[in-house]
């Protein structure tokens, strides 16, 4: 037996069993992810990372894109809340103290659109190792519409945020955002005038976004709410009306709007046809837009449900509308006490027919014939971005800019001014200021 | 052949109850028809068997002697039946008959020799006897004296390690493979529930293919998992859950399904140890911070082929069905959603939740769902093994069928399992022994509790005014209340299935070179492939909510895991001189383990195709592989004085690939002390009257977890998504931290363990504290930081906790024996230096799950009912409820800022577990209580049926109990949902009868029982069961109902036999 098993075919054996422990320390990669550094260091990354960061505004229920839109759209009683088991939508319809520092839309609002300007600085950082100057243009004009998005998103609902990121970031007053975002839009647009972005980085990108128009759009948006007028009306008449530039959404990305809440009709829908207005401030009964954004004028059981661009999960989401130029104009020049000018711009957007507009989003209706004082013109104003900019996530700021009753007020258009700041942040930032009073 | 002699006869010194149940085979006791005989069966170890077969070898060479061992052996003036008589070095064994009378015959070279008397539950005695000629005969009347604490028992503590009780300076629980089958369980972990202190052992979920989790001494990780660490025969295997039958749901923490543990067969297991903590653990270093589950499966004996059959029938039922109203009315209008809590607006009618309630009541037909979801489901385990060998070669194989159905309809699970161990001595230095486990394990099942397309939380969230029975002209369901599913949908025709294919496999090669030292090498695989697969049909009707995928849903989920284990350890034993001996042990260990894991899922599915085939979106498709290495060296020391003075010391280093190089090698150390003060000389006649027996334990020790990460934690990484057709990449948010180290736990443990009233009743208690620093934790940061978390150490948890063992041997006769048992636990968890005050655990209940710093993991944080300055509940004027606030109003209601506290533990304050084994003559009554209690479990059902109005609350207000808009009010106050989650319930019972002898000795010791498990609890809970865990074996996710299945009741008829 002992000859069976020879002591060297054990001993050669064991050896075996040592060796199988000399390699014992590995090092091993995710081969299913990518590094920061690989990321960071290749064209190609960063152009995916620009993409991501569009996704990261407006794919899912965590996107600005979704939380924008509900929670200025329940601040200011425009939405319906369909089933109050969606805890952070029903917090944010009964506002005041009820809207805490918990709410999870507050904190998406939050957290996402910081995200988002962190990701698209690491690009703009980073866009000398493209050595293509056409595609490095490119991607700074198409990563700066959203960085210019994120810090909007800030802008229209905190008092104050951090402009950079940092930890331990200080907070500084909400304009120095959009005095921000100015910077970054001028510098893409001066990139692009000079080199314009080649095909072969268009393709890369979503479908949809008209970087040059983009850009024009959203630096007249933030210089009117700026208060820089004539630089708001200039960048408002470079803007083509005819040209589009919109969000794209398929069945894999669905339209969060849509997905979460329209065609669930599960979470919310629009109010009615008011708009949630005061009644002298509704839009006009023949008002074409209702029929856009509405899914029917007339349903049963005034089960009011919202179309245009939130009634698929396909549905596209403009970035801009053209008709958002014309009341930027409009507004402008208004503030400035433009009374002739701003009714002109003002008619633009009444008059326009569905046909005449690239979206088919058109009023069809008579001039403008009320007062000509700057307080109605702006009443107008204001009524006719709610109905044109229905369910962009406007509502509030312009209900504080337009002066409308604040929730203090026995007759409240809204329920916050402005919200708390989240505790992820106040827990781990000693610089996160007081919450808004209300 | 001496010093071979000598090393075994160490063997016998250190292991004298094993050899004497080998001896028992070898020799020619087996042929005895004792009743008892069963007990045996069971009763052998792997690699001392091998010693055992090296010693017939031996002696079957040498010249012989006959003689004759014979007499009688008593306890209490009773004779005891079944005591073991064994000559170690000899190996031959017999045992005594029903007088207690017992003859061995056998033949040796002359010279001296011992013979040792050993009994379940007594002290070992030891005769010795100088055999000099041919035929004598020697004759002991033998008095056995109790031994309840079971010092001289010999357990396994580590690989390929065993020591006796005595050595040992830690509380080790052992749980005999007689004690596990009591009531047929289907699983391991059902059969240990309520039998180990310290360890708070739950079934998350009554589905047949439901996990469970076992957590020893609490929680004892934040970031990774609380589950003890599984090894089997050496291998250390996988218990992890994969979700491949719920891809297309979102739960956040939740880890729902089937843990492995669930692939082996509890039918093959011969004794189970239990590491409690650290200090016991030490041994296993990195991956011990959970504690250590050690299972040794059965192995063979020499002789002929002995065949055991077992086969079990089992019933299935639903214990308590939950209050549904049926009352025939609701408010507003047969049409209205929600009615308790919406109204319609007086002008336009639309739903207004919140507001305009209606008063005016109208009638409708109401239905009681649970009747068409639930049924009595029953089940079968049907077990055949074989057990032979010769002198130098055994075997041990078994197959194995288990089908189990849920009591949910067209809910299953079955399990095919093979297994063999194979022993050989290959020389008189050399054995080796392999060890094969295949499994098949498939089960049929339905949307675990984490969305509203489940059986349960489908019946919660529909209004129960639609007859979901009703069917069009092609046979279709019928829409229930608009965008819901009707529940027959999910129970007819969803398809969701999960197959597992496991092997588990071990080659062991021992070498015993020269006299004291053994060689051990072990290669442990565990390799397995799950394959789930996911069909939900697009609904006949609409309209059904579209995150519910009422286009139709397809999905394939694969989940390949492969361990590796190679462990080497030497041990060499020797006297130093006088009454000190030495035991070193030192070993190396090498382990890799990969687990990849492929979705592809898709929507909008065409009619009849049940795969992603058919899908005209496919969804994200994704592919991970997790690759982890990990490595480690010990040296452990234990010097022993007079067999009754114990220290050990050891130390160990390792390392893994999942942290850096500069932060994964740790040191962990260990020292532990046991003295057996009952065995010096003066005690016995002095306070040993009262105290039979004393014994003192302490230990220190460290473990760390180097699985408390993933693989890749430490790099920052960029995520990939598809989107649109493009390459899209985003940053983490959670970010990492390159240096983070592995967290180490230290335990300190002290017991006394003791006998009392002539050694009838044991005592154990031991206290512990546990310290996790370090901790690894995914924490989160400020967002305007760069992440919304980071992976990193942050903070210290704590466990402080007391065990108490009680075993009582109440009655011992000949006929009669009664042995009761009972073990309580409680345990302190509390989380300190978190970082901030408290953050939020994702989940999709609902549940405001957080870690806030000072508490117990998990808690529940939330708003709370408002109360006046006496405590007492404060309503508004309407007589509604409300949510406590900072300040006071003129009207003194509450106003201001809501506030939240932490409203809710599920961290149990003791667990208690009562047992009793009856035998009277051959029948036997086994029970066995657990009692836990001071669980706060978060009911999120139970608002969710007020809300939907078919819920108890719902119809209070219907009938004008309780204000209208009372459930609208208490709606938000987190407060309500938190429900008491104590129980006490009757986990096993028994009844057996034992046939010693059948069919003229063809069948022996043929066992007929009748039992059942879970058949009732005393509990308050608000829905079905209080032991429920909607996040499955997640870690923080504890103490939430959201759909869970309701755990049944089972009733067993169970024939077990041998051939």
């Amino acid at each position: 037996m002992k000859n069976m098993f020879h002591l060297g075919g054990w001993a050669s054996l064991l050896l075996l069993a040592i060796l199988s422990f000399s390699s014992c320390e590995e090092d091993f990669t995710n081969p299913g992810a990518v590094t920061e550094a690989q990321v960071l260091s290749s064209p190609d990354g960063l152009v995916a990372l620009g993409v991501g960061i569009q996704r990261r505004y407006s794919v899912g229920r965590q996107s600005p894109i979704y939380t924008r839109t509900t929670a200025a759209g329940f601040t200011t009683g425009g939405l319906r809340l369909i089933n109050p088991g969606n805890a952070s939508e029903n917090e944010l319809s009964l506002g005041y103290e009820d809207l805490d520092s918990d709410n999870a839309i507050v904190n998406n609002l939050w957290s996402q659109s910081l995200l988002i300007r962190n990701e698209a600085q690491s690009v703009l950082d980073n866009l000398d190792i493209i050595p293509d100057a056409g595609t490095a243009a490119g991607l700074q004009a198409y990563v700066s519409i959203f960085y210019a998005l994120a810090n909007e998103t800030l802008y229209l609902f905190f008092e104050q945020a951090p402009t950079e990121t940092a930890e331990d970031a200080t907070f500084r007053d909400r304009n120095a955002l959009l005095e921000d975002n100015l910077v970054k839009l001028g510098d893409a647009v001066l990139a692009l005038n000079s080199s314009a972005a080649p095909s072969s980085f268009l393709s890369r990108i979503p479908g949809g976004i008209d970087l040059g128009n983009t850009l024009q759009a959203l630096i007249a948006r933030h210089n009117l709410l700026l208060g820089n007028y004539s630089a708001a009306i200039t960048a408002a008449n470079n803007v083509d009306r005819s040209a589009t530039s919109t969000m794209e959404y398929d069945d894999v990305t669905p339209n969060p709007i849509a997905f979460v809440s329209i065609l669930t009709n599960n979470v919310y829908q629009p109010l009615d046809l008011t708009l949630g207005l005061p009644a002298s401030l509704q839009p006009e009964s023949d008002d074409q837009r209702l029929a856009f954004y509405f899914q029917d004028l007339n349903p049963d059981n005034q089960d009011f449900r919202a179309a245009g661009f939130f009634d698929a999960n396909g549905a596209t989401i403009p970035i801009y509308l053209p008709g958002e130029m014309d009341l930027i104009i409009a507004e402008a020049n208004a503030r400035d006490n433009q009374i002739p000018a701003a009714i002109t711009a003002l008619n633009t957007v009444l008059t326009k027919t569905p046909a005449e507009d690239p979206f088919g989003l058109g009023a069809e209706l008579a001039t403008y014939s009320g007062p000509e004082t700057q307080e109605a013109v702006l009443n107008a104003i204001y009524t006719n971005r709610a109905m044109e900019l229905f369910f962009s996530g406007f509502r509030l700021d312009d209900s504080r800019r337009f002066n409308r009753p604040d929730p203090r007020d026995a007759s409240p258009e809204r329920n916050r001014n402005f919200y708390p700041y989240p505790n992820s942040e106040r827990d781990n930032n000693p610089n996160t200021p007081d919450n808004p009073d209300i | 052949m001496p010093s071979l002699t000598a090393f075994l006869g160490v063997f016998a010194t250190l292991c004298p109850k094993i050899l004497q149940d080998i001896a028992f085979f070898f020799g020619e006791g087996y042929r005895h028809k004792s009743q008892f005989m069963f007990k045996y069966l069971t009763r052998y170890r792997i690699p001392l068997l091998w010693v055992s077969a090296l010693f017939l070898a031996t002696t079957l060479s040498a010249q012989r002697l006959d003689f004759s061992l014979s007499g009688t052996v008593t306890a209490d003036d009773e004779p005891l039946i079944g005591v073991t008589i064994f000559i170690p070095s000899l190996s031959l064994g017999s045992i005594t008959d029903i007088d207690g009378n017992f003859t061995l015959n056998g033949s040796a070279e002359a010279g001296d020799y011992e013979a040792t008397f050993s009994y379940v539950g007594f002290g070992t005695t030891t005769e010795s006897f100088r055999l000099e000629r041919d035929g004598q005969n020697f004759n002991f009347d033998i008095v056995l004296s109790g031994d309840v604490l079971n010092m001289d028992e010999v357990i396994v503590t580590g690989p390929s390690i065993a020591s006796s009780r005595r050595q040992l300076g830690n509380n080790i629980n052992s749980v005999r493979a007689e004690q596990l089958v009591v009531a047929a369980p289907a699983s391991v972990s059902s059969a240990l529930q309520g039998k180990i202190p310290g360890a708070q052992i739950t079934q998350n979920s009554g589905d047949p293919a439901g996990g469970f989790s076992i957590r020893l001494r609490g929680a004892s990780t934040i970031n990774g998992s609380s589950e003890p660490l599984y090894i089997i025969d050496g291998v250390i295997i996988s218990n992890s859950t994969a979700n491949v039958t719920n891809p297309n749901v979102s739960a956040g923490a939740a880890q729902p399904g089937t843990n492995r543990l669930v692939d082996i067969n509890p039918n093959d297991i011969d004794r189970i140890e239990v590491l409690n903590g650290a200090a016991a653990a030490a041994i296993y270093g990195s991956r011990a911070s959970n504690g250590v589950v050690l299972i040794t499966t059965k192995s063979g004996q020499s002789g002929e082929p002995r065949f055991t059959y077992s086969s079990s029938f089992n019933v299935n039922e639903l214990r308590e069905e939950v209050y549904i109203t049926t009352l025939g009315e609701q408010f507003g209008s047969a049409d209205q959603r929600l009615y308790p809590i919406a109204g319609s607006d007086p002008n336009t009618g639309a739903l207004t939740v919140g507001a305009n309630f209606s008063t005016d009541k109208v009638p409708v037909t109401r239905y009681d769902y649970q009747d068409e979801v639930f049924r009595t489901g029953s089940g079968t385990d049907q077990y055949l093994s074989v057990a032979g060998g010769n002198s130098s070669s055994n075997y041990f194989a078994s197959v194995s069928y288990l089908y189990n159905q849920g009591i949910i309809q067209n809910a299953d699970f079955r399990r095919y399992g093979a297994r063999l161990r194979y022993n050989q001595r290959a020389a008189d230095w050399v054995s080796f022994s392999v060890g094969l486990n295949y499994s098949n394990s498939f089960s049929n099942e339905k949307p675990d509790g984490n969305v509203f397309w489940s059986p349960i939380n489908s019946i919660n969230i529909t209004n129960n005014i639609w007859d979901i029975t009703q069917r069009d002209a092609l046979g279709n369901l019928q829409s229930v209340e608009p965008t819901r599913v009707n529940p027959l949908s999910v129970i007819e025709d969803f398809d969701l299935n999960q197959e597992v294919n496991r092997i588990i496999t071990d080659f062991q090669l021992k070498l015993f070179p020269f006299e004291g030292l053994s060689i051990n090498y072990t290669l442990g695989v565990d390799a397995f492939t799950q394959v789930g697969n996911n069909f939900i049909p697009p609904y006949p009707y609409a309209p059904v909510n579209p995150t519910y995928f009422d286009d139709g849903y397809a999905a394939t989920v694969n989940n390949n895991s492969f361990q590796m284990n190679h462990d080497l350890i030497a041990r060499f034993e020797t006297k130093i001189g006088g009454a000190l001996t030495s035991i070193t042990q030192a070993g190396v260990t090498n382990q890799f383990l990969q687990v990849q894991n492929t979705t592809t899922a898709g929507r909008g599915l065409a009619p009849f195709v049940e795969t992603v085939n058919g899908a005209s979106t496919i969804l994200d498709a994704r592919s991970n592989i997790a690759r982890l290495q990990i490595w480690g060296y010990f040296l452990q020391q234990t010097f022993g004085l007079n067999d009754r003075l114990f220290l050990t010391v050891a130390g160990r280093i390792d390392g893994a690939s999942s942290f850096s190089p500069d932060n994964r090698s740790i040191f962990y150390p260990k020292v532990s002390a046991s003295y057996l003060i009952s065995d010096e000389g003066w005690w016995a006649d002095g306070v040993g009257q009262i105290i039979n027996t004393l014994r003192l334990r302490g230990s220190w020790g460290q473990a760390g977890n180097l699985t408390g990460i993933g693989a890749y934690d430490r790099f920052n990484t960029y995520g990939t998504n598809q989107f649109l057709g493009l390459n899209s990449i985003n940053a983490s948010s959670t970010l990492a931290n390159p240096d983070v180290r592995p967290e180490i736990q230290t335990e300190l443990e002290f017991g006394v363990d003791l006998s009392v009233l002539n050694d009838r009743l044991g005592i154990s208690f031991t206290a512990y504290n546990q310290e996790i620093e370090d901790l690894l934790l995914t924490r989160q940061i400020a967002a305007s930081a760069g992440g919304t978390a980071i992976t990193t150490n942050v903070g210290t948890m704590e466990n402080q906790g007391i065990e108490i063992t009680l075993n009582a041997a109440a009655i011992r006769t000949s006929n009669v024996s009664w042995n009761i048992f009972a073990n309580f636990s409680r345990n302190r968890n509390k989380i300190v230096d978190l970082g901030q005050d408290q953050f939020r655990i994702p989940n999709s209940t609902g549940a405001p799950i957080f870690l806030v710093d000072g508490e117990p993991i998990g808690v529940f944080f939330g708003t709370y009912q408002a109360t006046d300055a006496n405590g007492n509940i404060l309503e508004t004027a309407g007589g509604l409820r409300q949510r406590e606030r900072a300040d006071r109003d003129a009207d003194g209601q509450p106003s201001g800022e809501i506030l939240r506290r932490v409203i809710g533990d599920p961290n149990p304050d003791y667990i208690l577990g009562i047992g009793s084994e009856l035998r009277v003559g051959n029948f036997g009554f086994n029970f066995l209580i657990e009692s836990v209690q001071g669980v706060d479990v978060f009911d999120a059902d139970k608002r969710t049926r007020q809300g939907v109005g078919i819920g108890e609350f719902a119809e209070m207000e219907l009938t004008g109990e309780l204000p209208r808009g009372w459930i609208w009010s208490i709606y938000p106050v987190e407060e309500w949902r938190i429900s008491d989650g104590s129980f006490v319930k009757l986990r096993e019972a028994a009844i057996s009868y034992t046939f010693p002898s059948l069919l003229g000795g063809v069948l022996e010791n043929t066992v007929l029982s009748i039992g059942g498990r879970n058949l009732f609890s005393i509990d308050d809970f608000t829905s079905y069961d209080p032991e429920v865990n909607a996040g499955g074996q997640a870690n923080l996710m504890r103490g939430v109902n959201f759909g869970t299945i309701p755990i049944p009741r089972t009733y067993t008829v169970t024939l077990k036999t041998n051939f």
